[in-house]
């Protein structure tokens, strides 16, 4: 039994060299393909953030947060509240000054963007509809932040507004955490003359976001998070046959950072699922990525590549069924801290599909 | 028992019948029988010859098996594989009028095969191609003896098969399969005669020319894309005569000459690129001990496909065995047979070396005269 296990290994491990490879009458052919984009584009869109980790307070010179806060109010006892605190809970140390206002107009979580309230009705005032008067200010600090609001305007804030905006006054971004978070989140406290107090939890929270001044030009190529934009390519794939069997597919590109408040990027690339010459910035896409990648711009010329082989080796075998509408590269999620970084339209920095393929092997009749 | 069952698992799980065998149709499979294997292999002497049943009295049946080790060489790389799997099941039954019916499944062609490309960097594509399948034969047939001197013989063979090879590329860590697969479908006949002249018997049979139907499925990359196309593959006739002779002093001498014309070849009406090529072979039994033969072969020939460069496979085998009585039921027949081939490929010479261990047990029917015991 002893040899059994040498034996064993002679046969399986050490068994792969090419003996009689020669004899195969003739080899699949292979070979590897460099694309350029045959057509891009680039949009810019006010995307809603309400499922965002977090709530992203502040501004600086090219983009501006603000957070909407929703709670239960209720119209009881409001003559017996003796004061009003709004308690946050940061995630950054960053200190954020910031303005409370009263919100004017009903939003929704889910679909609130910087203009618009909900998916139907749009801002009267970009950047959300308040009363002009402060309800508080207070700095964001590490602990907790304890808002002290105005007092008088209390019925107002209960009777007729439709939640609370905070809005920076000083630059520099910070993150709260959001309702999500049972201990941390936004909480308003009402205080009663009998010494009791109420608690009310954040019912819907967000957070909408603007550029102030971005100076991009029209054919800039870029991707960005918190403000959206979004880079369109599309490949043409015609040279292929649809018997190829696609070993790899790898969209790579090297982006030039503009701007970022974090030091990990992430971006995905999503498949068309319209043409983008017939309905532009509004073609469908799928919302699930295809791919996905996650880098650390730590040099300019740090690569970004993504594996799109079984998308690719899908829009080959199936032209008919599996459209190739091309492709979109966006920031995933796109409620990530604002970033946006830059794609060239050419040279060796700009993106390029490389596609290593090989052809049906032939068969032992075959001639 | 341990042992055994260890070494055929490994060897049935690396199946490699030989590495020429992406060529043509894969290696010619000649009829089995342990005991002729040991002489050398003579096809015309084997029970594969329809009019090789003269002296048949009960019916018999007989399985084989065989176990296949091989080394191969190519430039500074060796290989080795192994398989075992059985190679033919023939019975034969003797009727009333003396004409005997025989009923037998064997292997025409082997297509196992298993190769690897040469690893060289990361990037490049590496191939491994497995393959696996033959053609085999269903084969009813009739043979009728006359005047204990001559038998005829003809046997319809159903041809049936497939093989199925599996392409693994590998690149850059991705993997992927496409995989060929081929039905063969044929029908043919095979005629047969002997006739013995008192120490001395003359045997032959003919394969009638046939045409091969080979259908192709690809299976792409996983996905179910099946490109379909048919072959038709015309296979001349094959001749094969054996002469033996004995016993003189306990010894038997048997020889075999086979003949394969098949220059003709077509697929597809367009010529297969096969060659006009025979295969002799001469062996010697001796009987020292009754009942315990020892047997010695040797067998040279040629394939008649060729390799990727045009160049000739040959091959020569060195043959031995022996036989058992098994009381009360039969034979076991032992044969070992060392095989050395040769082509020249593109990349040099392909030299292979497989030995192979068949064992061919042998069930006879036994006849009890019974006692009549008056009274009962």
């Amino acid at each position: 039994m002893k040899f059994f296990f040498p034996l064993t290994l002679l046969l399986v491990a050490c068994n792969t060299l090419p003996v009689g490879f020669d004899q195969l009458t003739t080899l699949p052919e292979s070979g590897m393909l460099e694309l350029l984009p045959d057509s891009f584009d680039c949009y810019s869109r006010h995307v809603p953030l309400g499922y965002a980790d977090w709530l992203l307070l502040g501004r600086d010179e090219q983009y501006e947060s603000r957070v909407l806060l929703k709670f239960p109010l209720k119209d009881s006892a409001l003559d017996s509240v003796t004061g009003v605190r709004l308690i946050l809970h940061p995630i950054d140390s960053t200190p954020v000054t910031f303005v409370c206002r009263a919100c004017s107009t009903e939003w929704s979580t889910g679909a609130v963007t910087w203009l618009l309230a909900d998916s139907a009705t749009r801002w009267l005032t970009p950047g959300g509809d308040i009363w002009e008067f402060a309800l508080g200010t207070a700095t964001l600090t590490r602990e907790s932040t304890v808002v002290e609001l105005d007092r008088s305007r209390l019925t107002l804030l209960v009777q007729k507004s439709s939640g609370i905006m905070l809005l920076p006054t000083d630059t520099g971004f910070a993150a709260i955490t959001n309702m999500t978070d049972t201990k941390a989140g936004p909480k308003l406290v009402f205080h009663y003359a009998d010494g009791k107090e109420r608690v009310y939890y954040a019912t819907g929270d967000a957070h909408i976001v603007d550029t102030l001044s971005i100076r991009s030009q029209v054919t800039d190529l870029l991707i960005g998070a918190s403000f959206a934009f979004r880079t369109y390519l599309k490949f043409r794939l015609d040279t292929l046959p649809p018997e190829v069997t696609i070993l790899r597919a790898q969209l790579s590109f090297t982006p030039r950072t503009i701007y970022r408040r974090s030091d990990t990027l992430k971006l995905a690339v999503h498949r068309l699922t319209e043409s983008y010459q017939l309905r532009n910035r509004y073609a469908g896409y799928e919302e699930n990525a295809a791919a996905t990648t996650a880098y650390i711009p730590v040099e300019q010329d740090t690569m970004v590549s993504f594996d799109i082989t079984r998308l690719v080796q899908n829009w080959v075998s199936h032209p008919d069924s599996f459209l190739n509408h091309g492709l979109l590269i966006t920031a995933e999620p796109e409620w990530q801290r604002p970033f946006r970084v830059k794609l060239s339209r050419s040279g060796n920095t700009a993106p390029k599909l490389k596609i290593k393929y090989i052809l049906p092997p032939p068969d032992r009749f075959s001639r | 028992m341990k042992s055994i069952a260890l070494l055929l698992l490994i060897f049935t799980a690396l199946t490699a019948q030989s590495f020429f065998n992406p060529n043509g149709l894969g290696e010619v499979a000649l009829p089995a029988d342990a005991r002729f294997i040991a002489l050398g292999n003579p096809s015309a002497l084997t029970p594969g010859n329809p009019g090789n049943y003269l002296d048949l009295i009960q019916t018999r049946i007989k399985l084989s098996l065989a176990g296949t080790g091989l080394t191969a060489r190519q430039h500074s790389y060796q290989r080795a594989l192994g398989t075992v799997r059985p190679t033919g099941v023939y019975a034969a039954v003797p009727l009333p009028t003396h004409t005997r019916l025989l009923l037998s499944i064997d292997s025409r062609f082997n297509q196992d095969f298993d190769v690897w490309s040469e690893s060289l960097a990361d990037t490049a594509t590496r191939f491994h191609i497995v393959s696996r399948g033959g053609i085999h034969s269903f084969n009813l047939g009739v043979s009728q003896p006359l005047f204990n001197r001559l038998c005829l013989g003809a046997q319809f063979q159903q041809l049936i098969g497939g093989s199925r090879e599996n392409w693994h590329y590998w690149a850059e860590g991705i993997v992927a399969t496409d995989t060929i697969e081929i039905d063969y479908l044929a029908r043919t006949f095979r005629l047969g005669a002997t006739a013995r002249l008192a120490r001395l018997t003359l045997t032959g049979f003919y394969d009638l020319p046939f045409q091969l139907t080979a259908t192709r499925f690809k299976h792409l990359h996983g996905v179910a894309s099946d490109a379909l196309r048919n072959y038709q593959i015309h296979l001349p006739a094959t001749l094969n005569f054996g002469l033996s002779a004995g016993p003189f002093y306990k010894t038997q001498i048997s020889t075999g000459f086979e003949l394969r014309n098949w220059t003709s070849a077509t697929i597809d009406d367009l010529p297969a690129g096969y060659q006009n090529v025979w295969r002799a072979s001469i062996g010697i039994e001796y009987e020292q001990f009754p009942g315990y033969p020892f047997r010695l072969g040797y067998s040279t020939g040629r394939w008649y496909c060729s390799t990727v460069a045009g160049g000739r496979i040959s091959e020569s085998a060195v043959h031995f065995g022996t036989g058992l009585l098994l009381p009360k039921f039969g034979t076991l027949d032992i044969a070992g047979e060392v095989i050395f081939r040769k082509g020249e490929t593109p990349a040099g010479f392909i030299s292979e070396t497989a030995g192979r261990l068949h064992l061919t047990i042998a069930y006879e029917e036994l006849w009890k005269k019974r006692t009549r015991h008056w009274g009962y």
